[in-house]
């Protein structure tokens, strides 16, 4: 096992992030903890609403009203995120951290030319010149290969391609080179064949600069191609995370399972599976486990009492009363119970 | 090129709207019930003296005969004689374009310099005391009429208090009017040096500029604030917070000329209205516009005038819109011409 005290890049704990709406007060993050490690990319799995991106926004400080960072603790390379100053928030941001979003096309400034919004970011960070930051720039589109990067840099971003644009946000985050990139569904919008383009990319530049990347899907084939770690959100919560491979041979909590076994297969020849029910109200979720609903092992401890995460292998865990053995072990009393008599 | 291309199209496209503005406003000043010739006469005026002064005026015609005769004043450029005033109404309105444009320029300009960035404050620091304080300053300027509001004003800064002068049109009365250059009193002024006649107009300009700014005002602020709103809630604008783009330049650069473009159309149709002269504030002024000039031709059925007056009207309209849709072109490069 490795000594993860030695390359964990970002370390979030306990963090909180809740919504104050008319309705009601939406726990869109609920005690969520997880470990980012230098040179691995962590997919972050869930459905829409799970949380994944509020996530995301509260490592940045930039979740919308009426969000707000309820508690809870961001590290990052040993610096307290949650007790930066506004300023000093801004100093992390595009520099130690930089995101890219899912809509490319959508977070590029319509009104400005790519080189002027990828120079900008470039100046903001090195002080330099406005020349130089544009050369920077083009360097930058040269090096997420966008092809003639010289005349692409005097192009509205509505004159790109969505693949084109999402190319631009790639340069504009990676310009920096970040201690911790996150990728916010960065493929969702994009061909086939250019979401393998910008995935390689992706990939390439973590990997040379031995950064963090945290990668938001709910693609579970993206996951497995692209990495190490894998982190499955429910309803605002952590529900297990491991090593790709562990979590995909063995995985533990039921929702996962279901993910797995709902994503389609070209090599073997079964119908596709889905989870039945859907996503809890956010304002009104169950007690218990909140998956317990939808859980197809479902038991009575698993409707009053809600699951730890508990340790499922190696690095891996899992918030099941599974695991615990709490179930099962309920279950074969019950059996024992039942086959006693006929023992005797 | 290509935009020179554009506003060379859109001049011609000028020429069929007013056309069609030109019938329009021909059948309904003379269909309107009324004749104008019973103001021309007397109580001993003989039916065969009418009949004389109807002929004199060309109502003897059919409608159509008077219409072509009147499109031909229009070519001519003069736009027919006024019966009331005897100047032809192209001199008529050019005389009186000034008062109007100064007035509505001045006042637009004041609006603008205030609405946009109290509705960008409000928008940056919603639901602050300044958000409030704004928004409840707006409420009042969307929903108190500009004819109340002025007269509030004139009670108020000129009658209890003596700031500025009475309303009697745009120069005091013993204080005589620039020489005429371009027409509009502060401009001329400035040109020919003569200080006593810029700070005279420019006090008479004060409180019908207020009046019409404060009314401007208030629509542009809710505009500003709700387009702003919405663009610094957009997903560029968490991509350049992301990107650690300081609060100044995300406000001024990145969101300000998006959060624009909705508010230039609102402020264009409110131009292009107030062009056509304010008929309430020029009239509560003693302004001498076109407004006022339409009001009264209106009253005594003069119809060279009235033709005239929405004739130049649908052009300063038509004008400002084109001068807008440049605007557009210049500001987002998703529009071609």
């Amino acid at each position: 096992m490795r000594d993860q005290h030695l390359d964990t890049l970002l370390e979030i704990k306990e963090l909180h992030t809740y919504f104050y709406t008319y309705e009601g007060v939406v726990k869109a993050v609920n005690s969520v903890s997880y470990l980012l490690y230098r040179g691995e990319i962590t997919g972050l799995v869930g459905e829409s609403g799970s949380g994944k991106s509020v996530t995301a926004q509260s490592i940045l400080q930039l979740v919308k009203a009426p969000g707000k960072i309820v508690d809870g603790e961001v590290w990052l390379d040993g610096q307290d995120l949650m007790s930066c100053s506004h300023a000093e928030m801004q100093a992390v941001r595009g520099r130690k951290i930089s995101m890219i979003f899912q809509e490319p096309r959508a977070a590029l400034n319509p009104l400005f030319t790519v080189g002027d919004q990828i120079g900008r970011v470039v100046q903001l960070r090195e002080g330099c010149s406005r020349s130089d930051a544009r050369k920077h720039a083009i360097e930058m589109m040269r090096a997420v290969e966008i092809a003639d990067p010289q005349r692409r840099a005097n192009a509205y971003p509505h004159e790109l391609s969505g693949g084109m644009c999402q190319r631009v946000m790639v340069a504009m985050a990676l310009s920096a080179n970040p201690l911790l990139l996150i990728a916010d569904e960065p493929t969702t919008g994009l061909d086939v064949t250019v979401q393998a383009q910008v995935l390689d990319l992706i990939r390439t530049r973590v990997k040379s600069a031995g950064s963090a990347c945290l990668f938001i899907t709910h693609d579970l084939g993206v996951v497995a191609e692209l990495c190490e770690r894998v982190i499955v959100m429910y309803a605002g919560r952590v529900v297990e995370q491991g090593p790709v491979a562990e979590i995909f041979q063995n995985p533990r909590h039921p929702y996962t399972q279901g993910l797995i076994a709902s994503t389609l297969r070209v090599d073997i020849d079964k119908p596709i599976s889905t989870i039945p029910g859907t996503v809890p109200d956010a304002l009104r979720l169950p007690t218990g486990c909140k998956f317990h609903p939808r859980c197809p092992y479902a038991e009575e401890p698993c409707q009053y009492e809600e699951p730890e995460m508990l340790e499922a292998g190696h690095g891996h865990t899992a918030r099941c009363h599974i695991v615990s053995g709490r179930i099962e072990r309920e279950m074969q009393e019950e059996a024992w119970a039942l086959q006693a008599p006929r023992v005797e | 090129m290509r935009l020179w291309q554009y506003v060379l199209k859109r001049l011609l496209q000028l020429l069929p709207v007013l056309f069609g503005v030109s019938i329009i406003i021909f059948i309904i000043s003379h269909v309107l019930p009324g004749d104008p010739v019973y103001l021309f006469v007397g109580l001993d005026t003989t039916p065969e003296e009418i009949a004389a002064i109807r002929a004199r005026m060309g109502l003897d015609k059919q409608l159509h005969e008077q219409y072509i005769i009147w499109l031909k004043d229009v070519m001519r450029g003069d736009l027919g004689e006024s019966w009331f005033t005897s100047e032809s109404v192209a001199e008529d309105l050019m005389r009186r374009f000034p008062a109007t444009f100064e007035l509505t320029t001045v006042a637009l300009l004041v609006a603008i310099a205030l609405g946009v960035p109290l509705g960008v404050l409000s928008a940056v620091y919603r639901n602050s005391w300044i958000d409030n304080l704004s928004r409840s300053i707006t409420l009042i300027g969307v929903s108190v009429p500009s004819f109340w509001l002025g007269l509030l004003l004139i009670y108020v800064l000129f009658f209890l208090l003596r700031i500025f002068p009475p309303p009697s049109g745009r120069i005091g009365l013993l204080v005589s009017p620039p020489e005429r250059i371009t027409g509009l009193y502060l401009v001329d002024s400035l040109l020919t040096g003569n200080w006593k006649t810029l700070s005279s107009s420019a006090q008479h300009l004060a409180l019908p500029v207020l009046t019409q700014a404060l009314v401007t005002l208030a629509p542009i602020t809710r505009l500003m604030r709700s387009s702003m709103l919405e663009v610094l809630g957009s997903e560029y604008i968490q991509a350049a917070r992301a990107n650690g783009v300081p609060d100044r330049q995300i406000y001024f650069r990145d969101a300000l000329r998006n959060a624009l473009l909705a508010p230039l159309t609102f402020v264009a149709l409110v131009y292009g209205n107030l062009l056509g002269g304010s008929v309430v504030i020029e009239r509560i002024f003693s302004w001498p516009g076109i407004g006022r000039y339409a009001l009264e031709s209106i009253v005594v059925k003069d119809y060279n005038a009235v033709q005239g007056f929405v004739l130049l009207a649908a052009v300063l309209y038509v004008l400002v819109f084109l001068i807008v849709d440049i605007l557009y072109f210049v500001i987002d490069p998703r529009i071609t011409a």
